[in-house]
Formats: C-alpha cells, sequence, structure tokens
C-alpha cells in the first residue's frame, strides 16, 4: 500500500513537463553515447555534471540515470549493424546480433532487443521498488571470497562461448594474461608495462572488443566487399514465431541481469555473459548460437538493461556505488548537498521515488523511440558494404582515441584488429579474449583479498556458504556436460 | 585598460590572503596572448576531474584570464601519462596549466620509469584532504584508543582494512608504525567499493577521505573514530585527532595543486600563482571545499615546492623505498 502511495507521489513528481522534458533529453543522450565506441555513459555525465550546477536536484538525477539506462539501449545499435560493441555489456549482443544482421534481420534483433529492453527494464524497475532494502543487503554479504566464486562461475562460460572449448578455453585464458598487464593494484607497482607509460594502466575493454569485433571485422569482409550482395531487408519487426521464442530468454534475462546488477561492481557485463550461456544452455539446438540466434540477442540485451536498474539498487538504498556510472550520479548528488547514505529512501523520499518513476517513463520513451528506429537503422546496412566499411574504421578509430586521447590506443588497435582478422581466418571466438580481460582483474583481485583476509588459506572459498554455492554452481556447469555424455552412452549401451 | 582593472581586481580579492602570499601580484608583467590548455592527467568523472572543472568554471566565469580556456584529459598510468604529454609536447609553455596530487607524486616513487613532478613547475597547492579512521557503527570500539588496544590483544594482522588506493595504505602504514601493531590491507578500485566492504563486515575497518563515508557517518552507519590532523576538524567537532588519543602520528593529508610546465619562465608562473590565488579566495571554491569537508590550502610558489619535499620524504619513507 505504501509503495504505491510512495510511487504516486513520484509519478506526480515525474510528470511535469521540467521533468518529462529531463527524462527524455536523458535517455536521448543515453542512446547517443551508448552507439559511440569510446563515450560510455560515466564520460557523459561527468561532461553534463557542471551544467546542472545550480538546478533541481531531482531532474538532474532523473537525466543521469536516463542516460545510464537509455545507454544501454544505444550500445544494441552499434553491436548489431557494424559488430562494435560500444559498451562491455553489449559484447555478447555482437556475437547473434551481427550474425541476424547478416542474414537481413537487423530490424528484428534491434526491435527484440528494444522490446527486451523495455520489458527487462520495466520488471527491474518493480523490482527496484519492492525489493531495494532486502537486496541491498545481499549485495553487503558479498566479500571478496564470493566475487572471486561469482567470477570463477562467470569463467566457466569462457569454453561454452564458442565453438570449439579447446579455442575458447585458449582465447579466455589469453585474455586472462592481457588483463595482468599495468599497474597491480594490491601494491601498486607495474608488471609487464616494459617502461612505457602507456601501458600502465593495460589494455583498455574498448581497444580490445572494437580491434576484434569492429576492426576484424572489416579486415576479413574486405576481400569480398565489392561482390558481397546488398543484405536484403527482410522485415522490420519480429515476428510471432520469432516473439514467442523471445519471450522466455527475455524473462530469465531480466532477472539474471537485475540480480546479477545489484552486485556492487559486477553489473551488466557479467549480467549479458550469464544470460547468454543460460540461453545457449538451455536450447534445444545450441548449434544455431553463434550464428543468428534470436535468443542470444534477446536474453542478453534484457538482462544489460535490468541491471542497470539493479545498479541503483545499492546506490538508493545503501549508498554505495554499483557500477562505475552509479559512482559519479551520487558524486552529483553529493554536489547537491544530498547524503547518499542508508537514509535516503526515508530522508530523500520524494527524490527516490520521483527518480523511480521517472524510470517508468524513461523505458516508454526509450521503446517509443527505437522500435520505429529499428526499421530505419536497419536501412543503414542497404549501404553497399565498399562504402560502409571506410566510415565504420574511422568509427572505430576515433571511438577508441577519443575515451583518453592517446595515440598508443589506436596503435594497439591495429594490433589487435590484426590479431582479430587473424583469429577470425582461422575460426578463434574473440569474446572469451574480451571476457577474460574484462573479468581477470576482478579475479585476481578477489582472489588475493581473499587470501589476505584468510592469511593464506584456500579454506576462504569454501566456508563462507554464499562462496560455497557458486563454486558448487561452477562445479556443475562444467561437470554437466560430460556427465549426461556419459548418462546417454551408459544408456545406449 | 583591461590590465588595470586586473589588477585592481587581483589586489581587492587577495587582500584577506596577501600575508601568506607576500606580493604575488607584483609582477604582472606577463599574461596570456593565445588559448590556454588546462591539462587533467586524469579520467572525467573522477575527484582530480571534478576540482579541474570546478577550477575551470571559475577562472571562466569570473573572467580571471582574458583569453580562452580549454579542459583536456589525458588519464592513465597514475598521471604519469598526462604529464608525460606537456613534457613532450607543452616543454615550458606558459600557456598550459596542469592539475597535480598526491597521486602524481606516489606513481613515480612506485615506477621509477614514470616522471610526473620532475615534468612541471609547481605553481600552488589549493587543498588539502583528510583521512580518518573509520570503523562500522556497531563495531565494539569508541575511539582509536580502544581499536588499538583490542588489536593488541590479537595474533598481528588480526584486523583488517580495506582501502581505495594507495594513499589509504600509506595512513594505515603510518598508523600502524605509531602504534606497533600490525593490520590487514585489502587493496580495492575506490574508497566506494572500500565503503562497501565495510558495511558488509568484511574488514573491521577503512581509512579513507570523510567525503565518501559521510552519509554513513551521519546516519550512524559508520562511526569516525580519529583524524590524522593536527586539529579537530569544525565540521566534525566530534572526530578526535590521533593525538588528541596517544597516537603519535604525523598530520597526513593529500595534497592537490596546480603547476605549470618544467622551465616556464617566472613572470608566468607569478601570473598563474596571481589566478590560483583568486580561485582559492572565490566563493564557489569555499562552497566545494566545505561539501567536500576538505581543507583550504593555498600554498604558493616556493612554499609548495619545499612542502612537496618534505612529502616526497614522507612519502618514500611510508612506502619503503627512500631515494
Amino acid at each position: 500500500m505504501s509503495v504505491i502511495q510512495e510511487l504516486a507521489t513520484g509519478l506526480a513528481g515525474a510528470l511535469t513537463p521540467w521533468n518529462m522534458l529531463m527524462c527524455l533529453a536523458g535517455v536521448f543522450a543515453g542512446q547517443l553515447v551508448g552507439a559511440l565506441p569510446g563515450i560510455g555513459p560515466s564520460a557523459a555525465i561527468a561532461l553534463l555534471l557542471p551544467l546542472t550546477f545550480g538546478a533541481d536536484p531531482t531532474s538532474a538525477i532523473i537525466l543521469f540515470a536516463g542516460i545510464y539506462y537509455g545507454a544501454q539501449y544505444g550500445g544494441t545499435l552499434t553491436s548489431v549493424l557494424i559488430s562494435v560493441p560500444g559498451e562491455p555489456s553489449s559484447v555478447m549482443t555482437s556475437i547473434d546480433g551481427y550474425q541476424m544482421a547478416l542474414q537481413g534481420k537487423a530490424g528484428v534483433a534491434l526491435g527484440i532487443a528494444a522490446i527486451g529492453s523495455f520489458i527487462a527494464g520495466t520488471l527491474s524497475t518493480i523490482g527496484l521498488m519492492l525489493l531495494a532494502p532486502p537486496l541491498a543487503r545481499m549485495a553487503l554479504a558479498f566479500g571478496p571470497p564470493e566475487y572471486f566464486s561469482l567470477v570463477v562461475l562467470g569463467l566457466t562460460a569462457l569454453a561454452a562461448v564458442g565453438g570449439s572449448v579447446l579455442k575458447g578455453l585458449a582465447a579466455g585464458v589469453f585474455g586472462l594474461l592481457l588483463s595482468t598487464i599495468g599497474i597491480d593494484q594490491q601494491t601498486g607497482v607495474a608488471r609487464f608495462a616494459f617502461d612505457r607509460v602507456w601501458l600502465l594502466d593495460g589494455v583498455g575493454f574498448i581497444v580490445l572488443s572494437v580491434a576484434l569485433f569492429g576492426v576484424a571485422e572489416v579486415l576479413s569482409s574486405a576481400g569480398m566487399a565489392t561482390q558481397r550482395p546488398i543484405t536484403k531487408i527482410a522485415n522490420l519487426l519480429p515476428s510471432r514465431a520469432e516473439w514467442k521464442q523471445s519471450r522466455m530468454p527475455i524473462l530469465r534475462g531480466s532477472l539474471i541481469g537485475f540480480v546479477v546488477g545489484v552486485l556492487p561492481a559486477t553489473g551488466a557485463t557479467i549480467a549479458s555473459f550469464v544470460a547468454y550461456i543460460t540461453e545457449k544452455k538451455l536450447a534445444k539446438d545450441p548449434s544455431r548460437f553463434g550464428k543468428g540466434a534470436i535468443e542470444g540477442v534477446a536474453g542478453p540485451e534484457s538482462s544489460n538493461n535490468a541491471a542497470a536498474a539493479g545498479a541503483m539498487v545499492p546506490m538508493l538504498a545503501l549508498g554505495v556505488p554499483g557500477s562505475g556510472t552509479t559512482a559519479i550520479i551520487l558524486g552529483a548528488l553529493i554536489m547537491f548537498g544530498i547524503r547518499p547514505g542508508p537514509e535516503l529512501f526515508d530522508k530523500n523520499a520524494q527524490l527516490v521515488w520521483t527518480v523511480i518513476a521517472s524510470m517508468y517513463i524513461g523505458n516508454v520513451f526509450l521503446l517509443v523511440m527505437n522500435l520505429p528506429l529499428a526499421g530505419l537503422f536497419a536501412q543503414l546496412l542497404r549501404v553497399p558494404y565498399s562504402w560502409l566499411y571506410p566510415p565504420i574504421l574511422a568509427l572505430c578509430v576515433a571511438g577508441v582515441y577519443s575515451q583518453a586521447n592517446s595515440i598508443e590506443d589506436v596503435w594497439m588497435l591495429v594490433g589487435f584488429g590484426a590479431l582479430g582478422w587473424a583469429m577470425m581466418r582461422y575460426e578463434w571466438p574473440a569474446a572469451p579474449m574480451i571476457l577474460g580481460l574484462v573479468l581477470g582483474s576482478i579475479f585476481e583481485n578477489s582472489m588475493r583479498q581473499s587470501m589476505t583476509l584468510s592469511h593464506g588459506s584456500l579454506g576462504i572459498f569454501v566456508t563462507r556458504p554464499i562462496s560455497a554455492v557458486l563454486l558448487a554452481c561452477a562445479l556443475i556447469a562444467v561437470l554437466a556436460p560430460a556427465v549426461a555424455r556419459w548418462w546417454r552412452a551408459r544408456a545406449h549401451i | 585598460m583591461l590590465l588595470t582593472r586586473r589588477s585592481l581586481l587581483l589586489a581587492a580579492s587577495a587582500a584577506p590572503v596577501a600575508a601568506t602570499f607576500g606580493g604575488a601580484h607584483a609582477q604582472a608583467g606577463w599574461q596570456p596572448t593565445r588559448e590556454v590548455e588546462f591539462v587533467v592527467p586524469f579520467g572525467v568523472g573522477g575527484g582530480a576531474d571534478l576540482l579541474a572543472r570546478v577550477i575551470h568554471k571559475i577562472i571562466v566565469e569570473d573572467k580571471l584570464v582574458p583569453v580562452p580556456i580549454a579542459l583536456n584529459n589525458r588519464p592513465g598510468g597514475g598521471g604519469a601519462t598526462g604529464i608525460g604529454y606537456v613534457s613532450a609536447r607543452k616543454a615550458a609553455d606558459p600557456h598550459t596549466i596542469i592539475l597535480v596530487n598526491g597521486t602524481t607524486q606516489i606513481t613515480p616513487i612506485l615506477n621509477p620509469a614514470a616522471k610526473t613532478l620532475s615534468e612541471v613547475r609547481p605553481v600552488m597547492n589549493v587543498m588539502l584532504d583528510d583521512f580518518l579512521l573509520f570503523v562500522r557503527g556497531d563495531a565494539p570500539w569508541k575511539d582509536a584508543k580502544a581499536f588499538v588496544a583490542d588489536a593488541k590483544t590479537k595474533p598481528p594482522k588480526s584486523l583488517a582494512f580495506a582501502t581505495g588506493g594507495t594513499t589509504d595504505v600509506m595512513a594505515i602504514t603510518i598508523f600502524s608504525k605509531a602504534t606497533g601493531v600490525e593490520y590487514n590491507a585489502l587493496n580495492f578500485n575506490s574508497g566506494g567499493e572500500a565503503l562497501t566492504q565495510l558495511l558488509g563486515g568484511h574488514v573491521q575497518a577503512c581509512m579513507g577521505n570523510p567525503l565518501e563515508f559521510m552519509g554513513h557517518l551521519q546516519s550512524k552507519a559508520v562511526r569516525a573514530l580519529g583524524v590524522f590532523r593536527e586539529q579537530r576538524f569544525t565540521a566534525l567537532p566530534d572526530v578526535p585527532t590521533m593525538k588528541e588519543q596517544g597516537i603519535q602520528t604525523p598530520a597526513f593529508q593529500m595534497w592537490r595543486g596546480m603547476a605549470t610546465p618544467k622551465g616556464t619562465p617566472d613572470a608566468p608562473a607569478k601570473y598563474w600563482e596571481g589566478v590560483f590565488a583568486k580561485v582559492v579566495a572565490a566563493p564557489a571554491f569555499k562552497a566545494y571545499i566545505a561539501e567536500n569537508i576538505a581543507s583550504e590550502a593555498p600554498i604558493p610558489g616556493d612554499a609548495f615546492v619545499k612542502f612537496l619535499a618534505d612529502q616526497e620524504k614522507l612519502y618514500r619513507d611510508l612506502l619503503g623505498k627512500p631515494a
């Protein structure tokens, strides 16, 4: 009852013309930065921050939250159309989404992503509204050993992403190795930097993903760009059958995304990986994945949107950041003289509920904006490939350069782009390498933090219940296929 | 005309701090003639970047310089990338100003290949950030003395700290040296993550800046046991200093200041010193300091260079890396 009353007050606040405008501006800006590799929602919010000084804090937070979840929609666009994931959380989308685009189903992929995102965004906002305090307590239960075990579970996905288990594992381990380059968080000392200042921060996610997906795709297709037929655009919106196929992945993705998103520091990226693997494991015919399976778009896309709302849970209920972007929104709250903390829900109820209400409105805006746009953007693929490739390469270079104004990053892009071409040529999967790079530092640091905590004993990973359960899940994920094979073989005898 | 008005304004606004600056405005012989580049060697959105944006906003809105001024974020390598860019492209260029902080000073101590403060001319420190010892609100210790007494009854490294970076680790080292107790330190990416670990009960304490902990301090979710400061905060009068509690630690605060490229002549350096003095005196800056529970600390020119030399000695000592 009281939740409904609170939400009604919130809606009244969110539906004022000015706040609606801020919400629209936020989701539009979010959509835009999400589509551009290099500039992400955190940078966009930081750049807009000085402009909002002196404005009403509620409107500003509505704007920032809009940028945050709007970016999750925007990231889909480039992943599907040109195989350049703009955000870590859209890497999984580009695997099957781009294949769908090549088959002339870009509109369907974008459409299902928009619908899935809308459903996930709305469901997880309801979750945020009803479950924020208990969920926030759950997030606090995650210490270093729990993060370690969660990442172990995520890493079991390495083998499942590509076609060949061995190649998937090898690429994943290479990604893990790449993540050790740069300043070590536990000691502050540089590793594998070879006295190069530009290697102190290691290999950036954006550099690797744009190189392995974007540049490699352009290079490997360049040879046949002139002969390659222009994709026929079959239909723009998902058919009844496609919708039926995507329904459950959307719901599962929403749940996974929301729960994983709540955990500070992991968020949307792990959520999208887990959702993809779940869909692949549950599919009747897993071999369709990687070749344009619509579930491979619906699951991760729903899950990364749900994660964005999930990440707001620790921020609003506890005053701790759930992701890099929410950390900046927290900073903004402080700038406005609002102290984020466990009492935000009570002391600033009007602000919190207005922002939550605006998230419902923002998701509607995004759906209305994206469904017609899906068809429009899909038309981009009518452009002959020989014309399309040079601007894509330019976008890759500009995106990578713009994130840190660093020319060395561009050279790394060239190097990894060449590697990506070779990997594509010899059918090595790129996603596990990116997964390894993204998860590597949490993997290593949470392990070393746990070992510090336990004074060097490995027991800490199994004596803490949440950690033990996560490790057991990882073990099942690895063993289940083998056991199933053995079972089937025995049944045949 | 412009020049006269500027010096007048300068004299007026610098008056309250004139004693500290000892005629910083006397040599207004140089002024920028083309666009000034404001290099921030840190990423968009971090604490250092926000300070840079506040300084930039004050310079632009109060028209402290007669030319446009553009921010340029060059993040990476703990400040080394941005300063490397300055020394490669902007050597001795008085039309470049750079934000520097404690992190830029720590980077080359840990990674000698990275060059930072040796490549700039420090012009003025603007503020200091404090470190507090925090525990959970329901923890048994009411002050730092009780915390240390309890730690002494346990085996070494029984109490664990979560930290948000090297500066927090140094605060733990100071505390550990002063109390003769070894603590466990778990390093995280940010103060926010460290706070989450403290709230979750995975560690027993945190060393951190007031800003990130303020909301939780007010709601009593965390308790501050002491601060590495000479006097108590005016904003937090209930938090005792370490010295008051008989814990003999040096005052430990993290500095943030402004610099120009190495080899900048004296006249432009003095000019910028005057500009930054006005920034520090601006109401918008004072509001920023109050929001961050930080300390305003204008230390100009040569005094800043000496301050930095002392800090360097302290940092090297704490990190176990003598020069």
